[in-house]
């Protein structure tokens, strides 16, 4: 199996390095690509002096138009499966192997990296929000899903050729319950996150109720009406 | 007070049409989810208004309306002022992020060429 990491960043200039020197230095097996988002720090130089894989848009998409720049990526050079991955240091390698196993034994099309699979929730803002979001794909899709925020998802060659030629394939909680509903499997696997190393979450009070809106009208209306093309 | 039902199923069936001519365009992948959500917010406050037409008729004697269609008609105007406005820095954004792509490709265009040509035998 040929995995490619993506590794979408905006403005991740100080951390970008250490995460990427992670992955080559002690998983050196696994192909990476980082998708620069048009960022207005220095994340695409840090790129090219260190000589990482790089492809660099050169205006800025937003999360979804950059993840899925690199699964097209992907696409056209053949992988069979892709990885979400933050460029800010949140996610631990230590976890791909053990999402690759699942997708190839289980032969499941998506596998989330989950922070509460087996932890205990804890109260913030953030696992409020999860909850919520958990609990509208439960009731429209009738499968439960832990933790579906997390950034950490692996997709198999199918869901490469689907996100890589479609509208409306940001790598979301949304877009998940979309294909959970249209019957794509899934697995979560426990995984442990750390906290942001450098810059500022997205996460203030109106920008998280923002989301919460757009999840929820999106997961209990949109996504009923569309159509399913691949 | 005047017969409101006329003006109810008016408010009704205009939230029913937009509301199935987004979902066609949905179904059709032909509308960002973004954008959708914004139109079906909109029908569903119009429908609110139609069902409970009270909150109107409240909030258009608190301000001394000399009708309360007009209180609609004003909240119906303001929305759109409001989406048109949003198109507008949209499309800025857009011609922007445009003048920045063609500039950059150019360039980029310009660096192979020269390579190339450098690289030629003579």
């Amino acid at each position: 199996m040929k995995l490619l990491i993506v590794i979408p960043a905006y403005n991740e200039a100080e951390s970008i390095k250490r995460v990427v020197d992670n992955l080559c230095l002690n998983y050196p097996q696994f192909d990476y690509v980082i998708v620069n988002d048009g960022s207005r720090d220095e994340t695409a130089l840090v790129c090219r002096q260190n000589n990482y894989n790089l492809l660099d848009l050169p205006v800025n998409l937003g999360l979804d138009g950059a993840f899925n720049a690199g699964v097209k990526y992907a696409y056209r050079n053949n992988y069979d499966c892709v990885l979400q991955f933050d460029g800010d240091g949140q996610h631990d390698p230590q976890y791909i192997q053990p999402m690759l196993d699942v997708l190839m034994e289980q032969k499941v099309s998506i596998v989330i990296g989950s922070r509460f699979k087996n932890d205990k929730r804890r109260f913030n803002l953030r696992a409020v929000g999860n909850t919520l979001i958990s609990f509208s794909m439960l009731v429209t899709t009738g499968k439960r899903v832990t933790d579906p925020t997390s950034g950490m998802r692996m997709y198999d060659r199918s869901m490469i050729k689907e996100f890589s030629s479609n509208i409306n394939y940001a790598p979301e909680p949304d877009t998940i319950s979309y294909l959970i509903k249209n019957g794509v499997t899934f697995k979560e696997i426990p995984v442990q996150m750390f906290e942001r190393l450098n810059g500022e979450s997205y996460l203030n009070l109106t920008s998280a109720a923002k989301y919460m809106l757009y999840m929820s009208v999106s997961i209990f209306f949109i996504q009923f009406f569309r159509k399913r093309t691949k | 007070m005047e017969n409101q039902v006329p003006l109810m199923a008016m408010l009704v069936l205009a939230s029913v049409i937009s509301t199935f001519f987004v979902l066609q365009k949905l179904r059709k992948s032909k509308i960002n989810i973004g954008e959708a959500i914004f139109w079906f917010l909109g029908s569903f406050m119009l429908i609110i208004i139609a069902i409970f037409p009270n909150t109107v008729l409240f909030i258009s004697n608190v301000l001394n309306f000399d009708s309360p269609i007009n209180l609609v008609f004003l909240i119906i105007i303001f929305l759109l002022l409001l989406k048109v406005f949003l198109l507008s820095l949209k499309m800025c954004e857009i011609q922007n992020k445009l003048r920045l792509l063609v500039q950059d490709y150019a360039i980029k265009e310009y660096e192979k060429e020269k390579t190339y040509t450098e690289n030629k035998p003579l």
